[in-house]
């Protein structure tokens, strides 16, 4: 394995129950998990279809496959869990796989109510497990760079944010209803949410717009815009959409303007590798795996070394509660205080 | 074009009015136009920018200009607050006018100058230049295939201009005065639609010196329930390789259109350091060509005064919406 993703074997490693296995199980986590298979044990993998998770265990090489999130709570050999399920299932899971001990993975966003979400925590707090909710970016190439430059001042402080995240519709049931998924805002817009709070600090106030543009939903908005003002004075505009047409490349865009210069990257021009095949032309930056690695080398760093990762559990909280201010924003037409949403 | 208009400039306060200058001259020693005249009311300007086009006649006197006439059209770049005090009196001496944006700084002032510019029978256009250029133009001829608009983003940043841009009196604003219209205007050309209300955020200035805004975004809603965003900041540092942009995306129900104008560029590196050297279309030539022909056979201007009054609109709102903290409604500022 390459140099970048070997680790020194600590007292033993960390033996996973992974429940759910979408896309980005599939995508991310169980190849990371494999390439970090000197620090993880995967024990037995969970998708609520048995034939799905039968087949994600045969592909990434995992003993066991059930279609019972709460047998691999109750397991003895299992340390940690990687929580990926639909966004409306995490604090039920969540919440009892802390009160079993479990240290926790859990997919952004962190839940979908506010009250949700302090409760997965303050019940993490209160059973000693470790909780890290997977806000990527925090570990995405070209985002930890970013911020690298913003901390070493080259572009003073920062002023004005613009992020974009431009995709189709993720296409899964779950997405099409508000009450499953938070739409675009809560699922998507809350990683340039979180991010931007990363490098910006607190929030005071947003306005928020929201679309149903395709007809890809039932009541999920599929596209969002929001400006936020941050306590420091700066301003960003954030847009995520699942309203982008058949063949659309998932798109990334960050600018940062700063009182003393300006950066901006752009993942439409930072690709590395192009193929062309069968008629479609297929770009990427095979790297981007190397996110969840980092992620996931994180996680085992916590458990085992007690570092801490770069993110809190009270600031995935954060993030949410500034979804959801743009949410109500763009209900009322009008700007929204982060203080007043509880 | 078979008639020789003769022109005047009138103030080169605008850095635009020498781009302005340059295709007048072209079209002067292609035998279409004269450059009768230069006005300006910076006597040093004035004589720098007289040696370097050599109009027949120089004015630092504005009313002697009117007085002694013999011109066809004008082409009015001075300070955004001075536009109505040039334009009005041009326009009811029966003077064709071409105004730099933004039309104006007050709306009274912009409806003063498109009812003057009626009631004469005269040609009043606005400099929206952007609907000259060739990949700007080519989105309004491929947007109806999108179906229903249901987002536009836009940017148009730029550098920091300084000298008179960031005097309150003289520029009627800051960032928001000199960059929202461009891009408020295409939005309206596009869609075929107003804009209905608008939200603004300004953050602390990146440049703190300034007593105008040089960072603003504005969201809001056209007349038809699209969402639109406009990035107006003057963003860009000293040493960016290029001056600014104009960048859109624009969501239909059938597809989504990426519009970056300002693409076409030479990456070069010398002693001074890395810059891009533009080679895209040379709207501004396009848009005087235009001017003049739309003079001759009597057409309305491609971008008129009332194009010029609507995305005045759009910036009086923000600046509403800042003092307020809310959307604030295009019907609003007539009430």
């Amino acid at each position: 394995m390459d140099e970048i993703f070997r680790c020194d074997v600590l007292a033993g490693k960390i033996r996973v129950g992974v429940i759910g296995a979408g896309f980005i199980v599939k995508f991310a986590h169980l190849p990371s998990l494999k390439i970090l298979s000197s620090r993880f044990e995967v024990k037995v993998v969970f998708s609520k279809s048995i034939e799905n998770a039968k087949i994600a265990a045969l592909e990434y090489s995992v003993p066991e496959a059930t279609d019972d999130w709460r047998s691999i709570v109750r397991r003895s050999d299992v340390d940690a869990v990687i929580i990926a399920t639909p966004n409306y299932t995490h604090k039920t899971i969540a919440v009892e796989a802390a009160r079993a001990g479990k240290h926790i993975l859990l997919e952004k966003p962190v839940a979908l109510r506010l009250k949700d979400a302090v409760e997965i925590v303050k019940e993490c707090e209160k059973a000693g497990v470790k909780l890290l909710v997977a806000h990527c970016l925090r570990f995405w190439p070209e985002y930890v760079k970013v911020r690298e430059l913003i901390l070493s001042g080259t572009i003073g402080e920062p002023r004005v944010v613009r992020a974009y995240r431009l995709s189709l519709f993720p296409g899964k049931m779950w997405h099409k209803f508000m009450e499953f998924s938070g739409g675009v805002t809560v699922d998507l817009m809350i990683h340039d949410i979180d991010y931007s709070i990363w490098i910006l600090g607190d929030v005071e106030e947003v306005y928020g717009v929201k679309l149903r543009v395709t007809g890809n939903t039932v009541d999920s908005p599929d596209h969002s815009a929001a400006l936020l003002k941050f306590k420091s004075s700066a301003i960003a505009y954030l847009e995520a959409s699942w309203a982008f047409p058949r063949g659309y490349p998932f798109t990334t865009y960050l600018e940062i303007a700063g009182s003393k210069g300006l950066l901006t990257v752009d993942n439409r021009t930072t690709q590395t590798i192009t193929i062309y095949r069968n008629g479609v032309a297929e770009s990427t930056a095979p790297l981007e795996i190397r996110a969840y690695v980092e992620q996931l080398k994180a996680f085992a760093e916590w458990i085992d070394r007690d570092v801490k990762p770069p993110i809190d559990p009270w600031e995935a909280v954060k993030a949410l509660q500034v979804a959801l201010a743009v949410l109500e924003s763009s209900e009322k037409n009008a700007v929204v205080k982060i203080s007043e949403v509880v | 074009m078979s008639r020789v208009f003769r022109v005047v400039m009138v103030s080169f306060a605008h850095m635009h009015a020498y781009s302005y200058a340059r295709v007048v001259k072209e079209l002067e020693a292609e035998g279409k136009v004269v450059l009768e005249a230069i006005y300006d009311d910076n006597l040093e300007r004035l004589r720098r920018v007289s040696e370097l086009y050599k109009p027949k006649r120089v004015y630092g006197d504005f009313n002697r200009l009117l007085e002694e006439g013999g011109v066809d059209v004008a082409i009015v770049a001075s300070e955004n607050a001075k536009h109505v005090k040039y334009t009005i009196p041009l326009l009811d001496r029966g003077i064709h006018v071409l105004v730099e944006k933004p039309i104006a700084t007050r709306l009274e002032d912009a409806e003063l100058m498109v009812k003057t510019a009626s009631r004469r029978g005269v040609k009043l256009q606005v400099a929206f230049v952007m609907r000259y250029h060739d990949a700007s133009h080519y989105v309004l001829m491929r947007i109806r295939e999108l179906g229903k608009i249901y987002s536009i983003t836009s940017t148009n940043h730029g550098k920091c201009p300084f000298e008179w841009f960031i005097d309150p009196e003289l520029a009627g604003g800051g960032a928001i005065m000199d960059h929202v219209v461009h891009v408020a205007d295409l939005i309206r050309w596009y869609t075929g639609e107003e804009f209905e209300e608008v939200l603004a955020f300004t953050g602390r200035n990146i440049y703190p010196e300034l007593r105008v805004e040089d960072n603003a975004i504005l969201l809001g809603r056209l007349r038809n329930g699209a969402v639109f965003s406009i990035d107006c900041s003057w963003s860009r540092p000293v040493n960016w390789p290029t001056w600014g942009d104009v960048y859109m995306h624009i969501i239909g129900e059938r597809g989504a259109i990426f519009l970056n104008a300002f693409n076409q560029n030479i990456s070069v590196a010398d002693e001074k350091g890395f810059k891009w050297v533009y080679y895209g279309p040379d709207a501004d030539r396009n848009m005087i060509e235009d001017f003049l022909s739309v003079v001759e056979r009597d057409e309305k201007p491609r971008a008129s005064g009332i194009d010029g009054l609507r995305a005045l609109e759009v910036v009086l709102a923000a600046y509403k919406s800042i003092r307020e903290k809310r959307p604030v409604k295009i019907l609003e500022l007539y009430t």
